[in-house]
């Protein structure tokens, strides 16, 4: 379309939307740095105190350590419901649903189901009680309990992405593949390993990118089971400094640097995925998950 | 394969009925204790299946009070960010499918709002906010704005890949008969991803539907149902925090195992 | 000797499709060829063959040794896909050792192997480079390569070269037949296209309906078409079939109100199927040939020739010539005796 009005039209619905989020998400992240940077005056001290702060290093490393076994637990699962999903596809829908139940019920309703099976007089208690074991205070604060707790569950809510994400990719792999390689003497897991692994790394690598920045960020699965002090991660660290403690300066610095990580993160999966020799062709299959 | 291993053929049992439990038992309780009366919902050891069931909890969500308002809240806030994601999501789609550069352009700024954390970007929102007015009123406007932009990504992604499938021939031919572009977007491309469009909106009503983050630090104290239940489970009613999850889980699952197949094909882009 | 012994196999898709009571036997060193539409069950015997699927019934033996129920595909057979299924992640080196780091081999052998193999199909290339990079040929060769690489005993392949454009696949058809005539590697070769059966094929099965129509060398097939639908399906332009019936107490044969010389072979009478190929038409009266009047409808130019079409009694029957010929103008055909092909009406089968 080389005409004036053909180009205005594309103008408009490029940048409409665009401005839109730049006005909702690109516009407050900015005026939050500039907050961040002000305290009676411009300074770092907003900075200074969070790196001070024990509370902080203690959230960052509850972070990590969430973030890091929440992303192996998702993925092994995933990656065998997903395996177990494109085997029996169209022949049990009981098990597909199901593999996405957790992920269809909306989050708060999922944690709030969650938080009565780990309350201390909750279901798993009650069970653990009939079987005649004496119950565990799961979602005691502070204690690896409960950041036990929120690995688990933040695994039980999100491995259905990861299930979805990865099935995705399975299904880009020709069945022609495996045939070729089970002729050529590839048993199940050789098959496994020389064809569907290597194959599914871009999918692999979206979804740690995805799974990995909501790691990263988790919030309401902490809030929900152990509230904000139990097992305090980044975000619940700033919530708490801006909601209770009523320090929006200082919580506004301590999200500016979850943000840092993020983009970190973000840079080197990205950076992984190319030298992978991850093709130009980009998945952006993922944004919809 | 035809020839498949007796212990895989096991594995493979054994982990439908793991999933299968892992996946229908927080579905079990929650319905349970919407249903069961408050007695049974405290008892210890607590009551597997319930020996009589009210409806109470139910009726109140529907009828009466807070809950019912902070139910209508969060229906118009869903319904006012579906329509501002649907829109804004079918013009970026269609320039994204168009324009090689918009591709690249819309891919990173979706990209980048996915990855947002949402903490850093609700704070400032909030202070912005009640600049304008917007902050934690009844009609949540405020609110709506922002999940219209959060469910953005899902909504342009899905109408891209509609329109990419759309030969740009078809244009050429409506350009060379005298159709303006607008006329051809309206008339030629938009009738053709009628069900995308759906989808879309389903899907970003789903998003503002279920968000929580945003709706418990910009409205306060006019709640949507997310911060709702969650103050009900945390600080109070079981029987009510259960019934009100499950009102506002059942529209969620209807759509979306109506929306199974776009779920488990649409995300692989094919079929 | 009998490398491949295929006996009474049957495996149902539905209820049209699959292959029914199927049995073949390939010598060893054979190129044989299954020829047939889609659908006529090439595949899916070609993939029991292989061990993809399994027979419903009956037994496949290679080599004396069945291999149905086997858990794992022995050494036996080797496919090249009609994808070529190359794997993509991996190099031409490597896809190539593929099947012999799966038997464990060392990697000094493997490499020993892998060079042997890919000189041995031809391949001139940087076996560092990934399918991706490679032409349409030298992907072809890797598969090749693949599959000769663990030295099979039959190597199946299901219409590799039908993605190729047409210069490319004839010379590689070329290169595949010299190169099975060298080695003398026994090949069963899947393929919808009669002129590459022709090419390659020591022996042809033609295959209808999940069955066999017609087994034989092309020659063979093409002079004698067991019925009339493997008449139709073989030949560039179809063989002219043509409905004719005799006429009690008269020689001949009549289509419409034109009598043709005609006697058919033993003493068929009533109603039959004539069949001639456009190619055995001529327009130059020669010894003991039989005569055609016919008149002249269309003349389509071809290139180095004219598809005729002309009218002969109340049918209408293609021929090519050098030359046009007028439309309108009556034109007499000739053809010798043995040229002519007659089908039973109603079973469709070759009446001998």
């Amino acid at each position: 379309m080389k005409n004036r009005r053909g180009r205005l039209l594309n103008l408009c619905f490029l940048w409409l939307p665009l401005a839109y989020l730049a006005a909702q998400f690109a516009f407050p992240l900015a005026s939050g740095l500039v907050m961040s940077l002000n305290a009676g005056g411009p300074s770092f001290a907003n900075y200074s105190f969070v790196l001070h702060d024990r509370l902080f290093w203690h959230a960052c490393s509850n972070n990590l350590i969430v973030a890091g076994l929440s992303l192996c637990l998702e993925f092994s699962l995933g990656l065998l419901f997903a395996l177990l999903l494109h085997a029996t596809r169209g022949r049990s829908l009981l098990v597909e649903i199901s593999v996405l139940l957790p992920f269809l019920i909306p989050e708060i309703v999922f944690l709030s189901i969650a938080r009565y099976i780990l309350l201390p007089r909750g279901y798993l208690n009650g069970a653990l009680l009939s079987v005649g074991l004496d119950g565990l205070g799961w979602l005691n604060p502070g204690s690896w309990l409960a950041l036990l707790s929120v690995i688990v569950v933040d695994a039980w809510h999100v491995t259905p992405v990861v299930t979805l994400l990865l099935l995705g990719g399975l299904q880009t792999i020709p069945s022609e593949l495996y045939e070729a390689a089970y002729l050529d003497g590839a048993g199940p897991v050789a098959r496994l390993r020389y064809v569907t692994v290597p194959l599914l790394r871009p999918a692999l690598f979206a979804a740690l990118l995805l799974r990995g920045v909501d790691a990263l960020r988790i919030f309401s699965t902490v809030l929900v089971l152990t509230g904000a002090e139990g097992a305090p991660v980044l975000s619940t660290y700033a919530y708490q400094l801006w909601s209770d403690a009523l320090e929006p300066q200082i919580a506004m610095a301590a999200s500016v640097m979850l943000a840092l990580f993020i983009a970190a993160l973000a840079a080197v999966v990205l950076g992984l995925r190319r030298r992978s020799g991850g093709r130009a062709e980009t998945s952006w299959e993922y944004l919809t998950a | 394969m035809t020839i498949e291993n007796r212990l895989l053929v096991f594995c493979r049992k054994a982990l439908s009925a793991f999933v299968v439990t892992a996946g229908v038992i927080p579905l079990y309780l929650l319905t349970k204790q919407a249903l069961t009366p408050e007695l049974q919902s405290f008892a210890w050891p607590p009551v597997w299946f319930p020996k009589s069931l009210t409806l109470t909890y139910v009726k109140d969500v529907i009828a009466s009070g807070e809950l019912r308002t902070s139910l209508i809240l969060s229906a118009r806030v869903a319904i006012t960010a579906a329509l501002a994601a649907t829109v804004l999501g079918t013009m970026l789609g269609y320039a994204m499918a168009r324009h090689t550069r918009a591709r690249a352009l819309g891919l990173s700024a979706l990209t980048a709002t996915r990855l947002l954390p949402m903490i850093a970007a609700a704070m400032p929102l909030a202070t912005i906010l009640i600049t304008l007015g917007l902050y934690d009123t009844p009609g949540g406007v405020g609110l709506a704005l922002v999940h219209g932009a959060l469910a953005l990504p899902a909504a342009a992604i899905l109408l891209f890949s509609a329109f990419v499938k759309i030969p740009i021939e078809l244009e050429q031919a409506a350009y060379l008969d005298g159709a303006s572009p607008l006329s051809i977007f309206l008339r030629l491309n938009l009738p053709q991803v009628r069900g995308a469009v759906a989808g879309a909106f389903v899907l970003s009503f789903l998003v503002s539907w279920d968000e929580f983050g945003f709706a418990l630090l910009l409205q306060p104290t006019n709640r949507t149902l997310p911060p709702l239940i969650y103050y009900y489970t945390v600080f109070g009613d079981t029987g009510a925090a259960s019934a009100l999850a499950l009102v506002s889980a059942v529209p969620v699952l209807i759509a979306l195992v109506a929306l199974r197949p776009v779920l488990l094909r649409g995300l692989s882009g094919r079929g | 000797m009998i490398e491949l012994a295929v006996n009474n196999v049957t495996r149902a898709l539905g209820a049209d499709r699959g292959v029914r009571d199927l049995s073949l036997t390939v010598e060893r060193g054979e190129f044989f060829v299954l020829l047939g539409p889609s659908g006529a069950g090439k595949s899916t015997l070609l993939r029991m063959i292989a061990g993809l699927e399994r027979p419903d019934s009956g037994d496949i033996e290679i080599g004396g040794r069945s291999i149905v129920g086997l858990r794992r595909p022995d050494n036996a057979v080797a496919m090249v896909f009609q994808s070529l299924a190359l794997y993509p992640h991996m190099s031409a080196f490597d896809n190539i050792a593929f099947p012999l780091r799966m038997m464990g081999l060392s990697r000094r052998e493997t490499e020993k192997r892998v060079r042997e193999t890919a000189a041995l199909a031809g391949l001139e290339i940087d076996l560092r480079r990934r399918p991706a990079y490679l032409s349409g040929g030298e992907r072809q060769r890797v598969a090749l390569a693949r599959a000769l690489v663990r030295e099979p005993r039959v190597i199946l392949m299901d219409e590799p070269l039908s993605q190729l454009d047409t210069q490319l696949r004839n010379s590689l058809r070329l290169e595949l037949k010299e190169f099975q005539r060298r080695t003398g590697r026994t090949i069963v070769y899947v393929t919808h296209d009669h002129a590459s059966a022709f090419i390659l094929g020591d022996r042809i099965a033609v295959m209808q309906n999940g069955g066999i129509a017609q087994i034989g060398e092309p020659v063979e097939i093409y002079r004698y078409p067991a019925n009339l639908f493997v008449a139709r399906f073989l030949g560039d332009t179809p063989m002219n079939l043509v409905k004719c019936r005799t006429n009690e107490g008269r020689r001949g044969l009549w289509v419409g109100e034109t009598r043709l010389e005609l006697t058919p072979p033993g003493s068929v009478t009533g109603e039959l199927m004539l069949g001639i190929r456009p190619e055995d038409v001529s327009l130059n009266a020669t010894l003991g040939a039989v005569e055609m009047p016919t008149v002249v409808e269309t003349a389509e130019f071809l290139g180095a020739r004219y598809l005729v079409r002309l009218r002969l009694g109340d049918a209408t029957l293609s021929a090519e010539f050098p030359t046009p010929l007028k439309p309108g103008k009556p034109a007499h055909l000739y053809a010798q005796n043995e040229s002519f092909h007659f089908f039973d009406l109603e079973s469709g089968r070759r009446i001998a």
